[in-house]
């Protein structure tokens, strides 16, 4: 036996990458619900490692970033851009226009084992209040999406903790384990109860 | 198609197929040999399934393994020599995964 398992164990478990033959990747974003309420205003992110400033609108509103990042949301009154949709490369005196949040976002990024039914975790993030001076965002729940379509709202009551997934095993995984163990066991049993009864008999 | 219909069936269709192949070269009760069938592949081919899906794809070591367990298991059951017992289950079980090899991998 424990040659067996010698010549079939993968080398392939000790790479870093997950295995996609057991570990499938979330998919994540996270979304400004009421963004439209405010069309006065552009909203922007830019994660902490730099670079250029995104703007959010519909086509862009649920949004992702590199899995080691941390975000933060901006705010800028829209008639200060030429343009709905891109920021030119230098902001020059936009710079001093932009609406700071104090929230920051980390990304959500990560893999669960294929009998985990998750697949999609959304946070809803809603802007409380914008001013000249100052933007507060919350964030306002957290919508998991299942590998069977279902989905699940949870509220987010405190602003450090996203609520856990109530689901983490599928019932695919449950029948599957009542497929693998019981029945050799219950065959194996039967098995052993021919020969205790032939034993017995002789 | 599903594993619970997937599963179930290919078990269902191996004791048929194995059960037919020995059933030509073994000359005891047959309804004993069927029952012994059920036990052996329901003990066997779930094991091999689940090694197959989750830990390896050496298709050829799973079906020597499977072999020798199902000749072992053979000879207690049928109280036959290893020798025949051996015989049985690599032509059983050469006929079963062939289908198998080209129905699921090939």
């Amino acid at each position: 036996m424990f040659f067996f398992i010698i010549c079939i164990h993968r080398n392939v478990l000790a790479d870093i990458m997950p295995d996609t033959r057991y570990w499938t990747e979330i998919i994540w974003c996270y979304d400004i619900i009421n963004m439209d309420d405010y069309p006065e205003y552009t909203f922007l992110y830019q994660t902490n490692f730099g670079g250029a400033y995104t703007i959010l609108n519909q086509e862009n509103r649920c949004f992702y970033y590199y899995k080691f990042a941390v975000t933060s949301i901006y705010a800028i009154k829209t008639d200060t851009l030429n343009s709905k949709y891109y920021l030119p490369d230098d902001l020059g005196d936009l710079h001093n226009k932009i609406i700071r949040s104090d929230i920051k976002l980390p990304a959500l990024g990560g893999a669960v084992r294929l009998s985990n039914p998750l697949r999609f975790r959304k946070i809803e993030l809603k802007i409380d209040s914008i001013d000249e001076d100052s933007l507060i965002i919350f964030r306002s729940s957290v919508i998991y999406y299942y590998d069977d379509d279902s989905e699940e709202i949870l509220p987010i009551i405190n602003q450090d903790s996203i609520p856990e997934p109530s689901r983490s095993y599928s019932t695919t995984y449950y029948r599957e384990r009542l497929w693998f163990i019981l029945l050799p066991i219950g065959a194996f049993a039967g098995i052993l109860v021919i020969l205790v009864y032939r034993k017995r008999n002789k | 198609m599903s594993f619970i219909i997937l599963y179930p069936f290919t078990l269902l269709v191996t004791i048929i197929i194995e059960y037919l192949i020995i059933l030509l070269m073994y000359k005891g009760r047959t309804g004993k040999l069927f029952l012994y069938m059920v036990l052996i592949n329901s003990f066997t081919q779930p094991i091999a399934t689940f090694v197959f899906n989750y830990y390896s794809e050496n298709f050829y070591l799973i079906e020597f393994v499977i072999t020798i367990t199902e000749s072992v298991l053979l000879m207690i059951l049928l109280e036959i020599p290893y020798k025949s017992a051996l015989l049985f289950s690599i032509a059983a079980n050469l006929v079963t995964a062939t289908i198998g090899w080209f129905i699921f991998i090939a």
